[in-house]
Order: C-alpha cells, then sequence, then structure tokens
C-alpha cells in the first residue's frame, strides 16, 4: 500500500475539504452534548466514581479516538456525497429518510476514481470599482458566500482557485452581492430553461 | 454513553454543519418552495442526481427569475435528468449530469446512447460535455454526434476532446463558421491520433461517416 503524499491529489482533496468545514457553533456542541447525555442506554456508561484515574483516562481518550473517528467518518461520507452528486450542494430541502437515499444512491453506478477528483481551476475578473466579487457557478450552487475572490495588490484583479469536478460548468461572477457579471474572457452559453447567458468552463478528466 | 451513540451524533453533526437543510428554495414564495421540495425528493427517490436541480434554482435565483420561471426550469431540468439517466444506464450521477446537459443543447436521447455505446463502458462526462460545447456553437446535432462518437472509437483523451471542442467555440467566437471550424479541428486531432499515414484528406471522412479507424 503506497503512502499518501501532500502532492496526491486525494489528499489535496481532503485538504481542500478539510478547509472548507465550517465553524461548529457552541450552541451547536451544547446541543450534541445534551443529545448524548440524554441518549445514554445503560448502567454502564454512567459515570462511576469508583472507577480508577486510568479507566478514565481510557474513556477519555476513547472518546477522543472516538471523536476523531467520527470526523473522519463525517468527511468520508461528505466527501463521497459530494463525489456522487458532482457538485457541493448549499442548499437542500428536509432530510429524506435515509432507506429511501439508500435506494436512490443504489440505482447510481459508483463513478471511477478518477473521474470524480476535482481539478483546481483559477478564475480572474478585472474590475476596479468592486468592494466585495464573488465566484458564483453550478459547481458551488451559485452561492455567493461559496467562493469570494481575493483583490490584487493594485485593486482591480479579482482571483480565486477552486476544485471543479470533469464537465461543462456554467458560472458567473456576483459583484457587491447583487451584480451578476459573466466572464469577459471565457465562453458564453444560453441557458435553456432561463435564455439568460453563462460563462462555460470546459474541466477535463485528469 | 456508548460509543456508537456519539459518533453516530458527532458524524451527524459534521455533515449537518455544511449543509443548509431549512433555507427555502425562493424565500417568500410558499408555492415555489412547496413544488420545488416535491421536484427535489422525488428526484431524490428516484435516484436521480439532485445537485443539477437546486443548482438551478439558485441559478434561478442569482439571476432574479420570476419563482414560476424556476420552479418550471427545475422541472425541466428534472425531466432532463430523467431521460439521461435511461439513455445512459448504467450511469454515474456526473455521467446522468452531464447527459441532462448535453439534452439542454439540443442532443437526444438517441445521441446519448450513441456516446454511450462508443465509450465502450468509460464514464462519458467529458463527450457529453464536449458534444454540448459543440452545439452550443452551432455544429448541427448529427455533425456533432458523428466526431465525438468517432473519436472516441478511435481512442481520443478527454483532454483531447476537451481541446477540440474548446478550439471550436473559440474559432466560432471570432467568426468561423461552424462546420469549417470543426472540420479544420477534427482534421488536426484525427492526425494526431492516426500518425504515419492518415493524411487529413483521408482522416476527413471516415471522421464524417462515423466509420471508426484503429489508431
Amino acid at each position: 500500500m503506497s503512502t499518501p503524499t501532500p502532492e496526491d491529489p486525494i489528499v489535496q482533496r481532503a485538504i481542500d475539504e478539510l478547509r472548507r468545514v465550517p465553524a461548529v457553533s457552541d450552541d451547536a456542541i451544547r446541543q450534541v452534548v445534551q443529545a448524548a447525555a440524554a441518549a445514554r442506554l445503560s448502567p454502564a456508561d454512567e459515570p462511576i466514581e469508583r472507577a480508577s484515574i486510568r479507566s478514565r483516562s481510557i474513556r477519555i481518550w476513547s472518546a477522543v479516538g472516538m471523536a476523531a473517528a467520527a470526523a473522519i467518518v463525517g468527511f468520508v461520507a461528505r466527501g463521497a456525497w459530494l463525489s456522487n452528486d458532482s457538485t457541493v450542494p448549499q442548499a437542500t430541502v428536509a432530510a429524506v429518510p435515509s432507506s429511501e437515499s439508500a435506494v436512490a444512491a443504489s440505482r447510481l453506478v459508483a463513478s471511477k476514481a478518477s473521474d470524480v477528483v476535482a481539478m483546481p481551476q483559477q478564475f480572474v475578473l478585472e474590475i476596479t470599482r468592486a468592494q466585495r466579487v464573488s465566484l458564483v457557478g453550478d459547481f458551488n450552487n451559485w452561492s455567493p458566500t461559496a467562493a469570494p475572490m481575493t483583490r490584487s495588490s493594485d485593486g482591480g484583479l479579482w482571483s480565486v482557485i477552486v476544485p471543479i469536478l470533469p464537465g461543462r460548468h456554467m458560472y458567473g461572477f456576483m459583484v457587491d452581492d447583487s451584480i451578476f457579471v459573466l466572464d469577459p474572457r471565457a465562453q458564453k452559453a444560453r441557458d435553456p430553461d432561463l435564455g439568460t447567458e453563462g460563462s462555460v468552463r470546459m474541466v477535463g478528466r485528469p | 454513553m456508548r460509543p456508537t451513540v456519539f459518533i453516530g451524533l458527532l458524524g451527524g453533526l459534521a455533515l449537518n454543519a455544511s449543509a443548509q437543510g431549512t433555507q427555502p428554495f425562493v424565500p417568500g414564495d410558499a408555492d415555489a418552495n412547496a413544488q420545488l421540495t416535491a421536484l427535489v425528493e422525488t428526484a431524490r427517490t428516484n435516484g436521480l442526481p439532485i445537485d443539477p436541480i437546486v443548482a438551478k434554482v439558485q441559478y434561478g435565483r442569482v439571476v432574479h427569475a420570476e419563482p414560476s420561471r424556476i420552479v418550471a426550469s427545475a422541472r425541466a431540468v428534472a425531466t432532463r435528468l430523467e431521460i439521461a439517466r435511461d439513455a445512459l444506464a448504467p450511469a454515474s450521477a456526473l455521467d446522468i449530469t452531464a447527459g441532462a446537459d448535453a439534452l439542454g443543447s439540443g442532443a437526444t436521447k438517441e445521441t446519448l446512447r450513441a456516446i454511450r455505446t462508443a465509450s465502450g463502458g468509460q464514464p462519458v462526462v467529458t463527450p457529453l460535455a464536449v458534444l454540448a460545447q459543440l452545439l452550443s456553437s452551432n455544429v448541427p446535432l448529427k455533425k456533432a454526434t458523428e466526431i465525438v462518437t468517432s473519436f472516441l472509437r478511435r481512442g481520443a483523451t478527454p483532454e483531447q476532446l476537451v481541446a477540440l471542442g474548446n478550439n471550436v467555440n473559440d474559432d466560432v467566437t471570432h467568426g468561423a463558421a461552424a462546420l469549417a471550424a470543426l472540420d479544420a479541428r477534427a482534421r488536426f486531432l484525427s492526425g494526431v491520433l492516426a500518425p504515419g499515414g492518415t493524411s487529413a484528406a483521408a482522416a476527413a471522412p471516415g471522421i464524417a461517416s462515423g466509420v471508426p479507424k484503429k489508431p
């Protein structure tokens, strides 16, 4: 079994994914802890004062290990989910029962690993009179907060690098949270349903 | 607390932290939201990828489309996803999404089937993306399908196909006629795929007829 290196695209993708995991609020943590306490299932789970320091240590370290495992499980599950669904879901509806999700997933054929590796893509927009610019496209569900762009030192060039799965993608730029701007350097295509024009980026398989 | 419970809770937290589970599709329009929610849930239950539907809704919001137009667009995407899944089966979510995009650009179910057959079991994301791009560049469907399936059979790589589509699009953008641009660019790729003997003139008929030539 080979050891992954930082240059490995899978490892890089994992790093990118971890960087994108949003901060968890204190409220959320509190809710989880309360739910966990309520879910205590057996006396064996009750804290026992007579327990030795050693056993407590083991329990603490077990919990840390479990937390790490849970994070990894969550990350892997999320990664697999995103890979199958091709883009990052920013808005979803109420959860579908897991059994239905499983049925739905079973009807899809798993893609080959090389086919679902997101490729880093750079986007650049030259615009001087803007306070904020973000990249929006079908790869980030057109979310203005998903890919904020960075202004160059001279202030006129905005850029961002995002990983995008193979395929033909429509995108544009959101300027100051309200103005949708096409990429003057890119191909254009008309949306067949809304009749509007978008910029197009082709991303090939690695 | 049992470890499994703890893992489950934290795992759920990790997943839910990145999903905005309660965000409405179209704020302020309960009817549109209800229709879109039902549409997405049906698509998910039917084994279709839902991201293209959600993306279409979000795109509609970005361009300030009317809620009724957004709902109709999302419904159209769902229909195309279903057609693509049937035509490409067995297919990955990416394949289905690319198929739906190609259908939206003017491809047909038969076209998708032809590309699936020509791909020999390989993923069809890139060939379908290039097909959609050629169609958007005003290349007629029959010609675009022949070119893509022919080059697939001849072993063109995804990168070569993407370059073909990009070059044709650039030519058309700069004023070239779509068919002329396609012929010129296909001739070059044909020469690359059949080095040492296949001249441009000899390669072109093979492409046009869709008859595969071994590299």
